[in-house]
Formats: structure tokens, sequence, C-alpha cells
């Protein structure tokens, strides 16, 4: 199967091919957005995201066959002149209270009633880290990129990377330790380690 | 018990997935912006780039150059305004068709067209609009495309052929047009709006009483991808845009 890099190089000659780079990735670029920005402005950045691509697809590096970390970084620049959307977002999940949870992901309903409860705190945990920090972690826990690709997507060091994402978890981890203190969650462990 | 990374994906999976709908609008929407970047202009890392230190006599020579343009296509559209009488410019409309006429089609029916060299990537059924190209009537015909490599170059030879034709008139012939379209996630096809159909030939010697069509020839290199195929009968003096379709029909050329 081509690789993206291969599809973007082809692109450069045969605009067309691009409709497969979108094919591929549009769905987890517009869910990544989704999940951050109110559902008409994130799918408008989505598009966006690919129509800048487009343009941009003569400076890829064809030397990375996997376009998702240049995709990712280029909705993450737009995505950064919506920050208040952002957080005016995260801010009324954490007054939301209580949730219902999706099970996917759950072994049982314990964990399922935890993370119901954690939300509001995890929403406000978010709204209170720095934007560089939230965006290295949300890269990291919801694109399920490496070191390597956020530092790609953000033209940042890699050292950077690390960095950020460690002070965010340990921010977002403090705020969930105090509302267990609050309330009645349970949240320990320091995770996976870096990919 | 949960760690701050699990709740997070947690919190992601909370999210319904990205519709059908908002998909294939973004899709539409950039296969317009694809189809809207003018052919002769490579994207921007391609370009031969100016010496860095070269910035602002690039940038001079670039205004120059741009301000030449201008005044040049000031003094064209003055002069073809004067060359139409003074007409209002509406009516002067952009020729699609190249200043040396329009390509031809060599129509060689009743014989049949040789089997195109290649690998047939394309065969598309025509019919009469509103009509379920493949399923029969009359008239009917068929696209077909090859992929080929002649001397090192990509060709894309097709031919076209048709049953149950009108004849032509002396003023009136057959010509074939091609409107960019996308291929919907879906299924199907769409049409783009606002862009300009493209006229691939002009079927010389046109149709006989046979009311056969047998006619090939070579895509434009730069033709790839969904396109509405349409065989349309108009004045052969009038060649700007699509006359009547006689027979059309999606294909992904």
């Amino acid at each position: 199967m081509a690789t993206d890099a291969d599809l973007i190089a082809a692109s450069v000659a045969d605009p067309d091919v691009f409709a497969s780079v979108f094919d591929r990735h549009y769905a987890a670029i517009a869910g990544f957005l989704r999940r951050r920005l109110e559902r008409s402005l994130a799918d408008e950045l989505a598009g966006e995201t690919f129509l800048r691509a487009f343009d941009g697809r003569g400076r890829y590096d064809v030397a990375r066959a996997d376009a998702r970390p240049w995709l990712f970084g280029i909705a993450a620049n737009l995505l950064s002149r919506h920050r208040r959307n952002e957080e005016r977002r995260l801010r009324a999940f954490a007054r939301a209270g209580r949730v219902v949870v999706d099970e996917r992901g759950f072994d049982d309903v314990d964990a399922r009633l935890d993370a119901a409860a954690a939300f509001p705190a995890l929403a406000a945990a978010l709204a209170s880290l720095g934007a560089g920090d939230r965006e290295v972690l949300l890269l990291y826990a919801w694109a399920e990129l490496s070191y390597e690709e956020i530092s790609v997507a953000l033209a940042i060091p890699r050292g950077t990377v690390r960095s950020r994402l460690h002070r965010a978890r340990h921010l977002v981890r403090k705020e969930l330790d105090r509302g267990v203190r609050a309330g009645s969650l349970a949240v320990s462990g320091d995770g996976d380690g870096g990919r | 018990m949960s760690t701050e990374l699990e709740l997070l994906r947690a919190f992601r999976a909370q999210d319904a997935a990205v519709d059908a709908g908002s998909a294939e609008a973004a899709r539409l929407a950039l296969l317009a912006h694809i189809a809207a970047e003018p052919g002769d202009l490579a994207p921007e890392g391609i370009r031969a780039r100016p010496h860095r230190r070269a910035g602002f006599f690039a940038r001079f020579r670039a205004d120059a150059i741009a301000l030449a343009l201008a005044i040049l296509v000031v003094v064209g559209v003055g002069a073809v305004f004067l060359g139409v009488g003074g007409r209002h410019p509406r009516a002067v409309r952009p020729a699609i068709t190249p200043a040396t006429g329009p390509p031809a089609i060599r129509n060689i029916a009743p014989a049949r067209v040789p089997a195109l060299p290649g690998q047939i990537v394309c065969n598309a059924d025509l019919a009469r609009p509103g009509v379920t190209p493949g399923v029969g009537g009359s008239p009917s015909g068929v696209i077909e495309v090859s992929a080929t490599v002649v001397h090192g170059v990509n060709e894309s030879p097709f031919s076209v052929t048709a049953t149950g034709l009108a004849p032509n008139t002396a003023s009136e012939g057959y010509a074939v047009w091609i409107l960019p379209a996308v291929s919907l996630t879906s299924g199907g096809y769409q049409l783009i709006a606002g862009v300009h159909p493209r006229l691939l030939g002009v079927i010389t010697p046109g149709v006989g009483r046979t009311g056969k069509l047998a006619a090939s020839g070579l895509l434009p290199s730069d033709v790839q991808g969904a396109y509405l195929v349409e065989i349309t009968r108009q004045p052969r003096a009038a060649l700007r845009a699509p006359g009547r379709p006689v027979l059309e029909g999606f294909a992904a050329l």
C-alpha cells in the first residue's frame, strides 16, 4: 500500500491524488478537533486543515511516511486561534458534574463510574493547563502521537515535548487528586511511559 | 483505579464518530479547491526559490513583473473592448478552446476502433441524459481509457463509441466535453459547480447515416479524476460551451 508520503509526492504532479490523504486521515483530524471545539467550528477547521495541507504539499518531507504528525500540526496551529473556545468548552464540562460515560475502554462498572465522576475534574485540569502543555498532552493521549511525532507536529525539540508532557501530566494528576480529596475519585499511578 | 491518561482516553471515547455528512462536505470542498488550482502553478515548495540575499530585489522584480502584467491586461482588455465595437464587456466571453481551433477526434465509423494500447483504466457507459447508463436504450455509448507509456511518457488514449446517433447536419456536429466531478464516498458522482467544462474535441468527420461513432484520441495529460463525459450536438461555429447533450455518463478518467 502506498504510504502517505507516496501519495503526497504523487499529488504534486497529480493533485487529485491528495483526496486519498483526506480519506485516510479526515476522521482522525475531525475527531481530535471535535473533542476540543464546538462541532461546527471543529468541522470547519478540519476541512481547513486539509486545504492548507494541500496547498503546502510541495513542502512535505517525503522521508516521513506517515502524514499524521504533519496534519495534526496544521490542525493544532489552526486550533491555536480558538483557545478561548476550547477553554470555555472545558469549563462547561467541568461545571457539568457527573457525565454519562461511554462503555468503550472500561472493563467494569466501577472503572466507568470512576471515570464519570472524574471527567469534570479532568476538564477543569485541562482548562487550567498552559496552551502548549495541553497541546502536547492531547496530541499524546488523544492523537496517540509519539514524542518524536509531536516534536514534528509542533516543530519543537523532543526534549521540550518530554518536559511539557511531564508537566502537563503532573498538573492534571494533581487536579484529579484534589478531586479525590473533594469527592470519591480514585486516581493513581504514573500510567504508561514515553512512546 | 485510573491514571490521568486512561481518563483522558476515556474522555476521548465520549465523542460521537464523525458523521458522513460533514466528511463529505469537507471532501467536496477539498476537491473543489484541488480543481481550482491552476494547472501550470506548481506548489510553492517545488518552485525555484530566490536566493535569500536577493530578497528585496526579488520582491522588487516580482512587483515590477506584476505591474507590467497588470498594464498588459488593462491594454488587452481595452483592445478587446474596442475591437467588439463598444459592446458591453460581459458580452466578451473567455474562449475555452485554443486559438488554433478545437481539437478533432477522428471518427472512423463504421469501422471499429482498434483495441487501446496499455491497460484499460476506465470503461464507462454513456446514455441519454436522465437515462441510467448501461441499461440499454438508444442512443448509447461507451468511453474507454487506457494507460500506457510511450517513449517514457505516460499517455492516456481514449476511445468513444456510440450507436443510434442522429446523422450530422451541415451546420451541426458532435463534440466531446468533460465536466469536472467528484466521486462521493457514499457512491456515485457529483458535478463540481463553477468549474468550466472542457472540450476534448469535435467528432470529425461527423456521424453518418449509420448513426455510429467510433473515435479515439489522447486525453490531455492533466485530465485525471472524475468527470461527467458529454457527447453534445451543437453548431460547429459555437464551441465555447457544451451544446445539447446527447449522451452522458460519469467516468473516472
